[in-house]
């Protein structure tokens, strides 16, 4: 699913450049950083618990999920090889843990082995919950939520209000609240999508 | 697809977007997990080492400085650290520099290096042979550390020239 970078070749999104890297998280959660732990968390937290939600568990479920993969990552942080494809790791980590969860909801006891696990997943259908289209699109929003924290503080709250709300804001609303007239809101909105896009490497 | 049509696709993206964080109580589970081994953090028992230059070889020159008739550009950097050696290439392209190099000794197969000064971090692994590369690397000087599974080298001062 992903390529040497660690990207999934399907999504057009690169990683947006933090202060810190994967990789620089996980060496330093290797050395005993609670701190770097809690940022990795903070980081991934949410798309962690979205691929259990979004495969149709339920809370709580996606809540052992959650905490099954975080276990397993800290009883392997030593042993991870490529510290900059965490990411990579995690999502195929919670994909694992939410399918043995279904199977086991279904009464069907998981594979033996990873491999068959693989194998068995690869031929769920595209709109199957677990499907690697689903995972590309949780992914890709990860992305998009990462690059909206380097926005400036104008620009998140823009595209926040007009996108990410579930009632998506009026261009009056989002004015108010952002201290400019009314008729600055498109032509604002235009720019912060395109700081947002460049931030993507689109 | 167009960077219009890849816009819209960031905003469609972000409308679809339901997720929720994680429960609170689950993260903090989280985070306390990690406290027993921030209480006794993992003695590494890797070993640092500073990598010291041996021999520079200029471009169009042979190692003992005598005009070559090769027109290569490449120069070569050999470094040694313990009985360890690195190998450097630095080759001149367009407006940047290739970066090749070859650490020899064990223990360095798929080691991870980092090339980083003040404006630039620039991350790479080695392959099976310990051999690895950078392409388009901006002038400059860099310190590059290769992290293999004993030992960690430091070349303090690499001139990207």
């Amino acid at each position: 699913m992903n390529d040497e970078r660690g990207e999934n070749p399907q999504s057009i999104f690169a990683a947006p450049v933090l202060a810190k890297s994967d990789a620089d998280l996980v060496r330093e959660c290797r050395d005993g950083s609670q701190r770097a732990w809690d940022d990795l968390t903070a980081r991934y937290q949410r798309l962690i618990y979205a691929i259990p939600r979004r495969a149709g568990l339920s809370e709580e479920q996606a809540a052992d999920v959650f905490q099954e993969v975080f276990l397993t990552l800290f009883e392997k942080l030593d042993e991870i090889e490529q510290p900059d494809r965490i990411r990579s790791w995690i999502v195929t980590t919670a994909k694992f843990k939410t399918w043995a969860i279904v199977r086991a909801s279904k009464g069907i006891y998981s594979p033996d082995t990873e491999e068959e696990m693989e194998l068995e997943m690869a031929t769920l259908r595209d709109n199957a919950p677990l499907a690697d289209e689903m995972l590309i699109e949780l992914e890709q929003q990860h992305l998009i939520r990462t690059a909206l924290t380097l926005l400036d503080e104008r620009c998140r709250m823009i595209v926040s209000m007009l996108y990410l709300e579930p009632d998506a804001a009026s261009y009056a609303e989002v004015a108010a609240s952002v201290g400019v007239g009314e008729t600055s809101i498109s032509p604002l909105r235009s720019r912060c999508l395109k700081k947002l896009a460049k931030l993507l490497g689109v | 697809m167009s960077n219009e049509e890849k816009i819209k696709n960031i905003m469609e993206l972000m409308r679809r977007d339901d997720s929720t964080d994680a429960p609170a109580d689950s993260i903090k589970w989280v985070s306390d997990l990690f406290r027993t081994r921030a209480a006794e953090p993992r003695r590494t028992l890797v070993q640092k080492l500073v990598a010291v230059l041996q021999l520079e070889i200029a471009p169009h020159k042979t190692a003992l400085g005598e005009r070559s008739a090769s027109t290569s550009e490449v120069r070569q950097l050999l470094f040694r650290a313990g009985d360890h050696a690195i190998d450097l290439r630095v080759e001149p392209k367009k407006n940047t520099f290739g970066l090749r190099g070859q650490i020899l000794g064990d223990g360095f197969s798929n080691a991870g290096l980092k090339l980083f000064n003040d404006t630039q971090a620039l991350e790479t692994r080695a392959n099976e042979m310990s051999e690895f590369g950078y392409d388009d690397v901006p002038a400059g000087r860099y310190e590059l550390i290769i992290s293999g599974e004993r030992f960690e080298i430091s070349l303090k001062t690499i001139d990207i020239e």
